[in-house]
């Protein structure tokens, strides 16, 4: 009718929501979701595969911070150090506890790098959230709060139970497969753009107003961000596309790819476990 | 309290002004819809409805029944009502294992019979043992030999309602349109509750109907249909009357508890509620625990 439709079942999302719809016909001819869904617990509930597929998750972010790394000319610093050790780190994990410790030193390695190079500039001292109290992680927060709606809806159009996490615990409120999933495109679509226009020094102070404990993002930072967000999708993922609720549609194909890859790997249908945002040659 | 909105007309639904707009084209009526006022909707004779309304009625969790005059084709449903994936891996882990899965279908029959035959007891006082005795057979063949029955046997019941409601001389027509509204209310019931309706309990020899919304409208049936069929069986009623009746039918009270009554249209609701604290391993579950017949319906 006017949905995307995936197994014979029609998922339609709305502009701007994150929630998706889903329809349910008189008579049902196929269940599109009985075998994903089993897949997927099956995944979760099997201690071992979960610690696969976590680790799988893992190295798909390591991977994200290279093209980070390589689209930013970071080469030279001391990061292929800390993501070679985060690989060797995760190699080693055999449980879900030890995953989160990897992913935490991890992370905090990062924001030491980015602490290194901003932190005395825009008074950056590390991550920190709700609020954040730096327009650094004014920006961390907004974008990632974006990456984590646009990955709700691909997850749900193959069928997945968005709310059912492996990295990220399932809970009330939160689409924590989306969270993992957000893992592999944040470096990209987050971490790039900021990192873009702290260097190309168009952001000013003043258009991160302080609210009481608060760091907050003026209209016109926002507008930077998108923009930068868009030439970063454009520059990794190959060329100008047109936008579709407001993103290009190069972005929804490779957020669909990826869902629909960590669907074939619940399913078996992949030999190898790798799941990656793009397989990126050093630079190319 | 938001209310079940029964759209008569063949209508146009948009997104305007964060809210839904609807534009009836044959009248020329143009209205807004105040979302937060809406609990479902029921389109009866269709309705074309912009990718964006569909968004926002997501968003409010308001579940849109499509009916081809009055004939149920279907319904939009969020994709995640409550979201809560402690739910949803508790559901898994019980419904995928088949054993547990067998034990939890066993109940549902055992509720679905004794609705069943709460009804044919209402239709039939002198024959009352007669159907008794058919529902209850078929259940005690259930529980002797599951894995057998389990999967044929919502086509058996089904059987056995269709010679009930024969002998009661109820229409073909009117039976086939309560069925549709029926399902789309249990359909719209899982906007309330944090179950995954595409996982059910009950396996399906025609691996078509495993979803919980069939599971559901399987256990309630008797109550949603028979019932109102029979009330409306001979009088003339024009769609809007009958939307009414409908209307009036849901709110019949079918449980009476300490802490508040329970309608029939939140008896889906009262069994999802059962099956989460069952899942989450703090009750056994019921089937239809102390439903009975609405009073109205004993006068």
């Amino acid at each position: 009718m006017f949905a995307n439709e995936f197994d014979g079942v029609k998922v339609v999302k709305g502009t701007g929501e994150s929630l998706g719809s889903v329809f349910y016909p008189s008579e049902v001819m196929l269940n599109p979701f009985e075998d994903v869904r089993r897949a997927q617990s099956l995944w979760f509930l099997d201690g071992y595969k979960r610690v696969v597929l976590v680790k799988c998750i893992l190295k798909g972010t390591t991977n994200s911070y290279c093209i980070w790394m390589d689209v930013c000319g970071l080469r030279k610093t001391n990061l292929p150090e800390i993501i070679a050790r985060a690989e060797r780190d995760i190699d080693r994990i055999r449980s879900v506890r030890e995953a989160l410790g990897v992913e935490g030193n991890f992370h905090r390695s990062i924001f030491n790098f980015w602490q290194e190079t901003w932190g005395d500039e825009w008074s950056f001292s590390g991550r920190n959230r709700m609020p954040p109290r730096d327009p650094i992680n004014a920006l961390l927060s907004y974008s990632y709060s974006i990456i984590y709606n646009l990955c709700v809806y691909p997850l749900q159009k193959v069928g997945l139970n968005s709310s059912l996490g492996f990295l990220h615990q399932p809970s009330r409120g939160r689409h924590s497969l989306a969270l993992d999933m957000a893992e592999l495109v944040k470096p990209i679509l987050g971490d790039i753009p900021i990192w873009m226009l702290l260097s190309e020094g168009v952001l000013e102070s003043d258009m991160f107003p302080v609210v009481g404990d608060g760091c907050y993002i003026n209209k016109e930072a926002k507008k930077l961000l998108k923009e930068k967000m868009i030439h970063v999708v454009e520059t990794v993922c190959g060329g100008k596309s047109s936008l579709l609720r407001g993103w290009p549609l190069k972005l929804w194909k490779r957020l669909d790819k990826l869902a629909l890859g960590l669907r074939g790997i619940l399913l078996g249908h992949r030999e190898n476990v790798k799941w990656v945002f793009l397989n990126w040659r050093g630079g190319k | 309290m938001p209310n079940q909105i029964f759209i008569l007309e063949n209508v146009v639904m948009k997104r305007q002004n964060n809210t839904l707009f609807i534009e009836d084209r044959n009248n020329d009526i143009k209205t807004y819809l105040p979302v937060l006022q809406v609990s479902e909707i029921f389109a009866i004779r269709g309705i074309d409805c912009e990718d964006s309304a569909i968004g926002l009625l997501a968003k409010n969790r308001i579940p849109l029944h499509v009916f081809n005059s009055f004939m149920y084709e279907g319904s939009w449903l969020p994709y995640h009502s409550i979201i809560s994936g402690e739910v949803s891996i508790a559901q898994y882990k019980l419904l995928f294992d088949s054993e547990r899965r067998i034990e939890l279908g066993k109940e549902l029959v055992r509720g679905a019979c004794r609705l069943r035959c709460l009804v044919a007891g209402n239709w039939f006082p002198r024959e009352k043992e007669k159907w008794e005795g058919l529902y209850l057979e078929e259940l005690s063949n259930v529980n002797v030999n599951p894995k057998l029955y389990l999967p044929e046997i919502r086509d058996i019941i089904t059987e056995i309602d269709n010679k009930r409601r024969a002998e009661k001389g109820l229409s073909k027509l009117n039976v086939q349109i309560l069925k549709g509204v029926a399902k789309a209310a249990v359909a719209g019931a899982f906007s309330k509750l944090s179950l995954d309706p595409w996982i059910g309990i009950l396996p399906d020899s025609k691996k078509k109907r495993c979803t919980l919304i069939e599971d559901f409208y399987f256990l309630l049936e008797p109550f949603f249909v028979d019932l109102f069929v029979e009330e409306i069986e001979g009088e003339n009623l024009n769609l809007e009357e009958l939307c009414d009746r409908v209307k009036l039918h849901f709110t019949s009270t079918c449980v009476r508890e300490k802490r508040r009554d329970w309608s029939l249209r939140m008896l889906p609701v009262r069994e999802g509620y059962g099956l989460i604290s069952f899942f989450m391993g703090k009750a056994k579950y019921r089937a239809v625990r102390r439903v009975e017949m609405p009073k109205d319906v004993c006068e």
